[in-house]
């Protein structure tokens, strides 16, 4: 589903993304995880065809985000970290746009289904601009199911969410890749996401420290009783 | 998708307004239809906000302003633009197109001096809600070209028709004049990115070779200006003669052909606002039929603009493309210095994150840095907004150098003249050398230093939240650029005192006087846009308006200041004896001059203490 060859990312004088090569199946829900500055949201991003690798091959869901731009683009959902939202838009006004961009044919019922289980259902008609931070990260990411892409990248979506909100999103992204969806979800929240991530992906200095299943991971440190201590004893031995 | 939501399907919840009756669904739209939509949505509630700010208590000074300034706009071109001399409608439109070359040159020098962020290297200028869901959406790249482009629009129109209220005199058609004006100023939109984009796709080593090339080329346009204007000048002629013959000289330049050929894009929109014909459709058409002429220049304008449009999307995908060869490019050499060198440690450093160089060291290293240690700011407050600001214009240092150069050089210019013994003459350059210092304060400096809270819109919630009073946040905010006004002010008088040989009190007043002009300047500036906040790039009517609002403030200032003064000098010799006579003259003009900048202070305390971030800030 999603192949990565030897990605490599330049920002003048800072190499993001050193030399990636990873493969990623169909119907996986994968942790990508690392410290600040690891280079996971600039891996996201080239795998959302939003900035153009310097180097190196990117296949997702087939398509190279640079020959089939516009086709990728159809098939992946990306939702950034505090997603930007059009602030002059009503919260229906942006399901409504994301629906003609993608073209998506009856979507209000789908969208007042995805609101409601978000728990947007009453800012129906409220301006983003009334949104607190967790309601415009739901929403956006409200607008990536709707979308339903065979592709989803979720980058610290945990952040801002509440408690419910935390579960409804990893209920609903466990749900989602059940039916072959391939999911990347970036967090910080270790204990938060292990138990939906199929598997872990660590990146530390812009090179992969780790890619395999999470039980490998947790089997590799048997001391360790969770995956964010798996984690840093991971990231001691490599580091 | 559909089975895992049907569980909530089931629920009865209460539907909202928009959904009632919504029983349609979405069909296939064109991209250009979606961003038609968009924009008719997002015009919709930027009108409706505009007219709620418009009737809201909160924003009556910035409305009723904006609404005298149309009144007296309309009324002015109406009334007293309608009683001066016609210009010849064939040198208008020389002015018309070879102006917008002028300005196109002057946005392509601007534009290559200026820098991008990394993560943001073209000229196509998105929100960051744009970037995500139009420059991320499935859509091609052309038509997020061509929407960026599209949203002047409705801008320009406006901008064309305050254009049309002050020469609609000098033209036979005012609706041609319009539409000439608006066509032109949306080709000239073009030019501007097609030459951005240029810009964007050199790599760094062309951009510096252009850099001095675009310097020299100044240098040789203003040299060659002024040469002219000497040359061309009455002899002993005042300054105010002298800088009429270089508007004039300026003018000609624009009409000249060198110019005229570069503004071939601009000539059938010009030529249509003038309502004259245009070669080669005078050799096909009869020169009476103005009506076809007019039909045709249309349509001419249009294929320019649409070849214009060709022209940028096939620009917008080589710059990508040769962006994209010279990332490579440095990235084989990034990849072959620590393989080469054999430098462990060096590799080590250049990790991103420096997570594998020795912490402990740099911390160390850092903490006995001499400037951190001695400089006396880090004790103050204060300090800590002056020091970010002192970084800040670190990145700007090049573009601020230039921006004052050029008015310093051009306020000391009258002082070159030959004055020839004429009687007074001296007093004349030296009224015309303090008036361009002046004018310099209040017009070029308040932009060209744009690192108050104009930079900050995006962090007033963060600026709030500082442990500062309001006059510390203010006086923190303003202190750097004031500064560097001030030194710019006392620079070029002290080069012009020792020119002109003038009276060391009048030197010490000026010098004392001038930091207050450039303390209310700022203040004024950011108290308006406190008052009435926008994005520091916004582009628009409102902005059209607000800074015509500012420039008549200004106007105000220059014109009033001088006949305060007099009238107090005149006042002080009738009332006061002799010998009080200059110290109080002296004193109490720099206690009136001060006393309104101070005041201008208290106006920009009470804004920032009145400015709601939740409610002030504009949408995105």
């Amino acid at each position: 589903m999603i192949e990565i060859t030897h990605l490599q990312k330049l920002y003048d004088d800072t190499l993001a993304v050193k030399d990636i090569s990873i493969s990623i199946p169909a119907g996986v829900v994968c942790g990508l995880v690392g410290p600040n500055g690891a280079g996971k949201t600039t891996t996201l991003r080239c795998l959302a065809g939003l900035i153009r690798p310097t180097a190196g091959e990117i296949r997702v869901h087939g398509l190279c985000p640079i020959e089939d731009q516009v086709e990728l683009k159809r098939n992946v959902a990306y939702v950034p970290d505090d997603p930007p939202l059009f602030d002059d838009l009503s919260v229906g006004q942006h399901l409504d746009f994301v629906a003609q961009l993608y073209r998506i044919a009856d979507h209000r019922r789908r969208a007042y289904d995805l609101l409601e289980r978000f728990e947007l259902l009453r800012k129906y008609d409220s301006a983003v601009t009334s949104l607190s931070r967790g309601m415009r990260q739901k929403l956006a990411i409200a607008c990536a199911y709707l979308i339903e892409p065979p592709v989803l990248l979720l980058d610290e979506p945990l952040t801002g969410l509440d408690p419910p909100g935390i579960r409804t999103l990893l209920d609903s992204i466990t749900q989602y890749a059940g039916r072959g969806n391939t999911v990347i979800i970036s967090s910080h929240l270790l204990a938060m996401i292990g138990d939906v991530c199929d598997q872990v992906w660590m990146m530390h200095g812009g090179t992969v420290r780790y890619h395999g299943a999470t039980t490998a991971l947790r089997a590799s440190f048997p001391q360790a009783e969770s995956l964010e201590q798996a984690f840093f004893a991971a990231m001691t031995v490599v580091g | 998708m559909s089975t895992a939501y049907s569980s909530s399907l089931e629920k009865s919840v209460s539907t909202p307004r928009s959904l009632a009756g919504s029983a349609e669904g979405s069909t296939w739209k064109h991209p250009l239809e979606t961003i038609w939509h968009l924009e008719v949505i997002r015009v919709t509630y930027r009108l409706q906000r505009f007219w709620n700010r418009l009737r809201s208590p909160r924003q009556a000074v910035a409305s009723i302003l904006a609404i005298a300034f149309v009144l007296l706009y309309v009324l002015a071109g109406f009334t007293i633009l309608s009683r001066r001399e016609v210009v010849d409608p064939s040198r208008l439109q020389l002015w018309l197109s070879g102006g917008m070359v002028l300005y196109t040159i002057y946005h392509s020098i601007k534009y290559l001096w200026s820098t991008r962020p990394a993560d943001a290297p073209t000229c196509v200028v998105t929100t960051p809600a744009m970037a995500l869901w139009i420059g991320g959406g499935p859509m091609p790249r052309r038509f997020v070209v061509l929407h960026d482009i599209a949203r002047v629009v409705p801008a320009t129109l406006m901008k064309s028709m305050l254009l049309c209220v002050v020469i609609w005199r000098d033209v036979p058609n005012v609706f041609c004049l319009w539409l000439g004006v608006f066509l032109a100023l949306f080709t000239l939109e073009w030019m501007r990115r097609i030459v951005s984009h240029v810009i964007d796709a050199m790599n760094r080593r062309e951009k510096k070779t252009l850099r001095a090339a675009s310097l020299v080329i100044a240098l040789a346009l203003v040299v060659a200006l002024g040469l002219q204007t000497i040359n061309n000048a009455p002899p002993g002629g005042d300054p105010a003669m002298y800088m009429a013959t270089a508007i004039g000289e300026v003018a000609m330049f624009a009409s000249g052909d060198a110019v005229q050929c570069l503004a071939l894009p601009l000539q059938p929109a010009s030529h249509l606002a003038v309502s004259e014909p245009m070669w080669p459709w005078t050799t096909i058409i009869p020169a009476g039929l103005i009506p076809l002429h007019g039909a045709v220049l249309l349509l001419t304008s249009l294929v320019a603009i649409a070849l214009l449009g060709y022209v940028l999307i096939r620009l917008d995908d080589w710059a990508i493309e040769r962006r994209h060869n010279d990332e490579q490019t440095q990235l084989r050499n990034w990849n072959a210095k620590p393989e080469s060198s054999g430098d462990e440690l060096r590799a080590a450093l250049a990790q991103p994150n420096g997570a594998i160089a020795d912490t402990a060291s740099i911390a160390e290293t850092r903490s006995q840095s001499r400037s951190q240690k001695h400089n006396p700011l880090m004790r103050w407050p204060v300090g800590a907004i002056v020091t970010r600001q002192l970084h800040c214009i670190r990145r700007y240092q090049v573009n601020v150098i230039v921006s004052f150069a050029i008015p310093m050089a051009v306020s000391l210019s009258p002082l070159l003249m030959p004055s020839n013994g004429l009687a007074g003459q001296v007093a004349k350059q030296w009224i015309f050398v303090i008036g361009g210092i002046a004018l310099s304060s209040l017009l070029l400096a308040p932009p060209a230093l744009q690192i108050d809270f104009r930079r900050d819109l995006k962090r007033m919630c963060l600026l709030r939240s500082f442990p500062l009073t309001s006059t510390e946040m203010c006086a923190g905010m303003l202190s750097v650029p004031v500064a560097i006004t001030i030194l710019f002010q006392w620079i070029t008088l002290a080069i012009a005192a020792i020119i002109a040989s003038v009276s060391l009190v009048q030197v010490g007043w000026l010098a004392l006087a001038f930091p207050a002009l450039a303390l209310l300047t700022f203040a004024v500036e950011n108290s308006l846009f406190l008052a009435f906040p926008h994005p520091i790039h916004e582009q628009g009517i409102a902005m059209v308006i607000r800074a015509k609002i500012t420039f008549l403030w200004k106007g105000i200032v220059l014109a009033f200041v001088p006949v305060l003064l007099f009238l107090w000098i005149t006042a002080c010799h009738q009332v006061l004896p002799a010998a009080v006579v200059i110290p109080v003259a002296f004193v109490g003009s720099l206690i009136g001059c001060w006393s309104v900048a101070l005041a201008a202070f208290a106006v920009l305390v009470r804004c920032w203490k009145r400015f709601d971030p939740a409610f002030d800030t504009p949408p995105d």
